[in-house]
């Protein structure tokens, strides 16, 4: 077992809970590095060649921008983050960011206030959370498949339900004031704001609240969290819960960004991109590791890749091979400096 | 008396001849009508046409989709709607297995020029009539009905360099491709290339796909006003997805400053940018009539008795510039809510 600085969280954790002593071995050199450190450091590296390169990139607007581009996709992370440090994976989450919002959208347009169309949307998101929890924890289902079952069924429901069969809803001009949350406040865009003020509320939670450790201690090693007293069952349905109630934020922001919701991204990518910004900063798949900076950390990677390239006005195909070379890097890195590990490395172990 | 007589007989043989030839005329309209009824029965009625767009969910496929329906419903013909959900893999899947039900018409929308193209093929081979819309595949099966990209990208170009080529303006526009390797993007990229070369003093400082997706657009736009403020046009060829370069400029304060060029098949949310000023120019192309096009093809082909592959018809769709002054209720088609 590796014992790191930013996993003494999981490590004590996890020793608390089995209640044994475990063996250091405190690594030196590069090895002492973490991935999300390795990711922060790639980032700089990175933005430092392309502030050379390329006039325009470090100014104080840029970097605004380049947050704001990523900040829907930073939101979405930190809330699959809570759910795979759990050992989950929630597929379904960004149905939970569009159908809650297509559901505040469309009580926008029946006229319903904007606080009444936000508590429907996010009713609708809590209640993706809960079923996904619930089947998960209690039926035992395995999260992948529960949750890319879920997925559909919602898209499906929501189709019929909600958003009729265009999938596209915009927002009514009356709401303007909602909108205004896709703006800037004293120049900073406010999607940025509140991607940071809810990375600093969830490392609060995850790394300083009892809930929070069990979370670690839950992803680290499920039946020793058990055993110890965890209650795991419905520590899942807060993880799946909050996953939700954290994507439907996400996407109100987008919908204020975009002055629309497109519900087709429910079949779409982008929850790959979620789930890479996440593991890409070192939230390990097999659970119980990483923290908020590991998604800061992918968030940044990703967005000045973007907005780097865009400026340097790279063609798609370039685009797509240097970001899967830099994926691929930082991959392969922190494989070669943390090799696997068995004792930890098998999912359900 | 002779002549009386033969002049009565004269009059008789004329009205009876006359008689039997109207008769005659009228039988045979009767036989017209009725063959063309039977022909009619026999070659359309009951036949099957499935429609695969890329996906079901975008105004354009269903503005096209809910008119094939209600034509087809009214002239007894079976349609069907296949649903790949913008998936190329699942829209091949969906092909393959059409052309084992062998239907008897296919309206085919390609996502781009290579993956479909032996598919179509093999439909044609298998004696389907194949029919491509908007986005052509490499194969040229039976019929297309769309734009021809090309001159629309001619057309917007020319609009383009006639708002940014003035004095005073800073000369500089930006694109914003959809799916780099689709038909309809070759195309219209080609036709606008052509244009811009034409004119050096209009500099292109940005050049990016969106892949349709309007939150990809508008983080790309946003990051290129920022470095390009004085930026005069931004060219793309989709409302759906140009509504995110719309709103980049609306948040980065320079609505009205950056002229947003957009192309759609009259789809409702784009007459509403127009009005609010968010869009300068649209290049709408008639949906609807494309639609009735697509149904009057298949019609036309049942009754044909060609082999499949053998013709190769083209129908290209008129485009209208319409602006902020032009723009009318009738510009955009509204949908169902179904």
């Amino acid at each position: 077992m590796r014992l790191e600085s930013s996993e003494d969280v999981r490590i004590n954790a996890a020793a608390g809970v089995a209640g044994v002593a475990l063996p250091a071995r405190t690594p030196s050199g590069l090895k002492r590095l973490t991935q999300e450190q390795i990711v922060l450091i790639t980032t700089l590296v990175l933005a430092g060649i392309f502030a050379v390169l390329v006039p325009g990139f470090a100014t104080v607007q840029n970097i605004l921008t380049l947050l704001n581009s990523i900040a829907v996709l930073g939101i979405l992370s930190l809330g699959a983050a809570i759910v795979i440090i759990g050992r989950g994976l929630d597929i379904s989450q960004v149905a939970s960011l569009a159908i809650g919002a297509a559901m505040a959208a469309v009580v926008m347009q029946a006229g319903g206030s904007i606080p009444w169309a936000i508590c429907c949307g996010f009713a609708v998101s809590l209640a993706i959370g809960l079923v996904n929890g619930l089947v998960i924890a209690f039926i035992e289902v395995p999260p992948l498949f529960a949750t890319l079952a879920t997925n559909l069924l919602m898209f499906g429901l929501a189709q019929i339900f909600i958003v009729g069969s265009t999938l596209l809803v915009y927002v009514p001009k009356s709401a303007a004031s909602f909108l205004a949350l896709g703006r800037n406040v004293a120049g900073v865009p406010i999607p940025v704001l509140i991607f940071l003020g809810l990375a600093l509320i969830v490392h609060l939670f995850l790394s300083r609240t009892r809930i929070g450790r069990f979370i670690y201690a839950h992803g680290d090693n499920p039946e020793a969290a058990r055993l110890s007293g965890i209650p795991t069952r419905p520590l899942t349905v807060l993880e799946y819960s909050l996953c939700a109630v954290i994507g439907y934020l996400a996407g109100l922001v987008l919908m204020a960004t975009l002055s629309s919701i497109d519900t087709q991204i429910v079949m779409g990518t982008e929850i790959f991109n979620v789930i890479l910004v996440a593991v890409l900063g070192g939230v390990s798949l097999v659970g119980g590791r990483g923290s908020v900076l590991s998604v800061i950390a992918g968030g940044l990677l990703i967005g000045v890749m973007l907005n780097g390239m865009t400026l340097l006005n790279l063609g798609n195909d370039t685009q797509n091979i240097f970001r899967g070379l830099v994926l691929l890097a930082a991959i392969v890195g922190d494989n070669l400096l943390h090799p696997r590990d068995e004792e930890t490395a098998r999912h359900g172990d | 008396m002779m002549k009386h007589l033969l002049g009565g007989v004269m009059a008789v043989v004329a009205g009876a001849a006359l008689a039997c030839l109207s008769a005659g005329t009228a039988a045979a309209q009767g036989n017209t009508a009725q063959q063309l009824q039977e022909q009619w029965n026999k070659d359309v009625v009951g036949k099957s046409v499935v429609y695969i767009p890329v996906a079901y969910s975008v105004p354009l496929t269903r503005i096209w989709g809910e008119r094939m329906q209600m034509i087809a419903d009214r002239l007894g013909i079976k349609f069907q709607v296949r649903d790949p959900n913008f998936d190329t893999q699942r829209e091949e899947q969906l092909l393959e297995a059409e052309i084992g039900q062998h239907p008897d018409v296919l309206i085919v929308h390609n996502p781009n020029v290579q993956v479909l193209a032996p598919a179509l093929q093999r439909a044609e081979n298998a004696g389907i009539y194949v029919i491509q819309i908007n986005m052509a595949s490499r194969y040229k099966s039976d019929a297309f009905i769309g734009v021809q990209p090309n001159e629309l990208g001619v057309e917007m170009a020319d609009a383009v360099v006639k708002a940014c080529d003035a004095p005073g303006s800073s000369h500089k526009i930006a694109l914003m491709d959809g799916e780099v390797t689709s038909a309809y993007s070759l195309g219209i990229m080609e036709g606008a290339t052509s244009v811009f070369k034409q004119h050096a003093d209009i500099q292109i400082v940005s050049n990016q796909a969106a892949n349709w997706d309007s939150k990809t657009a508008h983080d790309k736009a946003a990051t290129v006003l920022q470095a390009h403020p004085d930026l005069c046009g931004y060219m793309g060829w989709w409302s759906g997805q140009d509504s995110g370069i719309a709103q980049a400029v609306k948040q980065a304060g320079l609505s009205g400053k950056v002229k947003i060029f957009t192309t759609d098949g009259g789809e409702p949310p784009a007459c509403q940018y127009l009005k609010e000023g968010l869009f300068y120019e649209d290049f709408i192309y008639p949906a609807v009539l494309q639609a009735d096009q697509m149904m009057s093809t298949a019609v036309t082909l049942l009754q044909s008795h060609t082999k499949p592959g053998t013709m190769h018809l083209a129908i290209f769709s008129p485009v209208n510039p319409t602006t902020a002054e032009n723009v009318t209720p009738t510009s955009c088609t509204e949908l169902s809510q179904k």
